[in-house]
Parts: structure tokens; sequence; C-alpha cells
């Protein structure tokens, strides 16, 4: 099996998982602080991949997103924060994610 | 090209390939992602907006991946409708000539007697028959015909055949006798000429004959695919075959003139010998043209 593939599997759910937590964590973020964000932590997003899918994630109603210009200066941005879909589903994700990892763990004791 | 208007022409190509998507969707896109390349060039100088630019990738490829993530196809999007049909015409090319190439390997295996010699046996047309030496047998029904044939007058014989095996012995009479296991109720009709008699048995797929010969007739044997057994020959032969084993067993007190050859295969050593055991008799001519596969030996 390809390595790469099943990381690309992995890594989507991973990726939106993240992602809702870590806005979920700050309330409120716009695209450039959450790659800068992921980058502190070592995971490495691309600009094009961030991007479709904050807007996916909003098209599907677990974003809200606004528009802000910061102290009347500089151009605006688009700040997204969790919806109360996007905060319950955030929870049941991490649920379900420390669930498999605990699986994980079981099977391998 | 300045550099705003690098990012202007990018942003006005994403802009035409989210076509699907809807009008405000596509320009709050469109702006954050101008909101972006700014920021990202404001906030590090040493990256041009360029550099950010290229981060993302191309803007046909930004386009997809929006559309990807909303499940809109996008083969109609990026593709234009040319590279389409370019696209199906060779697939369905591709298909014909896969198909037309099958059919024509399946015609030639069906029409190319395929023949391999292998020590004592002989399998032929991909092992519909198979020959070795005690055992002969058909795919199909096996038919038994048998009859005889009186020669008055000294006539030569000419044989024809298809596929299957025909093995030759003297005649205790002057008559042509011949039993066979055929594929089809279908009779022999020796046919008199001029100067020989005919035995036409290639209506026959597949037979298996004992044919015997007076002893005083010459016979000729043409056949395509499969056995020609010579079971100590008195009269003389001129056998032709494409594919096959011709068996030969020699009598001893007999003396012979060997003219065989064989195209491509094997060819057993065979002693021609002058008439001299035999009294006042002449040497029989024993004459073999085979194409493929083997001229065997058999007297010992």
């Amino acid at each position: 099996m390809d390595i790469n593939n099943w990381k690309m599997q992995m890594r989507k759910g991973y990726l939106e998982l993240c992602i809702l937590a870590l806005i979920h964590e700050k309330k409120k973020l716009y695209g450039l602080e959450i790659l800068e964000l992921l980058s502190e932590v070592k995971l490495s997003v691309k600009e094009g991949t961030l991007y479709p899918l904050l807007s996916r994630l909003s098209e599907d109603g677990l974003l809200s997103s606004s528009w802000v210009t910061e102290n009347n200066k500089g151009h605006p941005r688009k700040f997204y924060s969790l919806t109360k879909d996007g905060q319950k589903l955030s929870k049941e994700m991490n649920e379900e994610f420390q669930n498999m990892i605990s699986i994980l763990e079981k099977l391998k004791k | 090209m300045s550099t705003n208007s690098k990012l202007e022409s990018y942003l006005t190509t994403l802009n035409e390939h989210l076509g699907a998507i809807s009008v405000s969707d596509r320009s709050e896109i469109i702006m954050e992602i101008k909101s972006h390349v700014l920021d990202a060039s404001e906030k590090s100088p040493d990256k041009s907006i360029e550099d950010v630019l290229k981060d993302f990738g191309s803007a046909e490829s930004i386009a997809k991946k929006y559309l990807e993530e909303r499940g809109i196809k996008t083969s109609t999007n990026t593709r234009s409708p040319f590279t389409t049909f370019i696209k199906w015409a060779f697939i369905a090319s591709a298909g014909i000539m896969l198909l037309l190439g099958l059919t024509l390997f399946m015609i030639i295996k069906s029409l190319t007697p395929f023949v391999s010699v292998n020590g004592d046996k002989v399998s032929i047309m991909g092992g519909l028959i198979h020959v070795d030496d005690n055992n002969f047998r058909f795919g199909h029904t096996v038919y038994e015909i048998d009859g005889k044939y009186k020669s008055s007058k000294l006539k030569d014989v000419k044989i024809l055949a298809s596929n299957g095996k025909l093995e030759f012995s003297a005649s205790p009479s002057n008559e042509i006798i011949w039993d066979c296991k055929v594929d089809q109720i279908k009779g022999v009709q020796p046919l008199s000429k001029e100067s020989y008699v005919e035995i036409d048995l290639r209506k026959y797929k597949e037979l298996d004959c004992e044919i015997q010969i007076p002893a005083q007739l010459s016979s000729t044997v043409t056949m395509s695919n499969g056995v020609i057994e010579l079971e100590e020959p008195e009269g003389n032969y001129d056998l032709s075959l494409q594919n096959g084993e011709i068996k030969i067993s020699p009598l001893d007190t007999y003396a012979y003139n060997f003219d065989l050859k064989v195209n491509l295969g094997s060819l057993d050593k065979f002693t021609s010998s002058a008439a001299k055991s035999t009294g006042n008799k002449k040497a029989i001519n024993i004459k073999a043209r085979l194409e493929n596969g083997k001229i065997k030996n058999s007297s010992d």
C-alpha cells in the first residue's frame, strides 16, 4: 500500500478536526493566522488547501465569518468562528478521535 | 506586468474558473485570497506577491479545489470540450484497435494449425488432437466407417486428408481396404480417375484410418495435420504433410530408397539400401515432405 495515499486519506478528516479545534480554542481567526498557528505545530497546510476547506466548512454551516478591518487601517480580513453546529460537531469529532486513539492503545497492549 | 496587476490577473483567472459557484461566494473567495496575499507579503518583506501566489499554486488548481470541496465536478470547467473530445476519441479508437487485434488473433489462432512435437507426443491445433505413440483421440464423437475398393486395373492411389491419423499397410488381396474412425457419418467413395484412384477424406475434420493398399500400387498421400504411419511398406509412397509426424517402420528384408525432408523439426536416420537381398525385386521408393514436425523411424 502506498503510504502517501494512506496519509492523504487520514489527513483529510484530521485536518478538519484540527482546524475546528483551533478555531474553537481561539474563538476568532483569519486564514493567514490559521496557517501560521498550524505551521507552528508542524502541521503544514498549503494555502490552496486551507481556503477551499474553510469555504466548504462555512457552506456546511459549521463556520461563520465576518470581514473586519482592524484599527480602521489596512485591508479587511475574513475572520472565522464556530457556529453552534460547528461547536457541537467539533466536540463530537474530538470525542471520536480520542476514542479511536484509546482503541489503538488497547490493541497494542 | 506589475506585481499588482499580476495579482489581479491571477484573481481574474480564478474567478473565471469558479464558474459553477454563486457570484456572491465567488467575490468572497476572491476578496479573501487577495487579503491573504497582501497580508502575507506585508508580513514577510522578503516575500513578493509573486512568491505568495506561487505558494497558492495556479489559479486553475485552486478553483478546482474549491469546486471539489463543494462536490462539483470539475472536468467540464477545467477542460476544454476539445480536450474532452480528443480524450474520448482516443479511448474509442484504442478500444476498436484492441477489438480488431483480438479478432485477428482469434482468426489466426483458429486457422493456423498449431503443432508441437515433444518427444513421442505430437499436439495439434492447441491440443484439439493429441497424438502419441499408442494413443490417438478426437475431441468429438467418433463414427466407424469401413469399406473396400477393388482395383481391377493396376492404378495408383491418391489420398487426400485434412486432420487425423492415417496408417498404411499392405493389403493381403488386390483390394484397397479402409477402416476409419471419423467425426461424421459420411461414407468414403473412391473416385476412379484416368490413371489413379482418388480417395478424398478431406470432408472429415478428424479421422483415424487404417488403410491397406495392394503392394503393387504406388500411393500419394497429402494431409494437412496429423500422423501418417507406414507399417512395413511394400509399395511406393509419396507423402506430404504440413504439420505432425510421419512414422515409418521399414521391413528388414526389403530394399528402400528414402527421400525424406523435414523443413522444421527432426528427422530420424533411415538407411537406403541397394536392391541386394531382395533378389530381382526393385527397391521401394519412400518419399516424404514434412513442413513442421518429425519423421520417425519406428522399426526398432
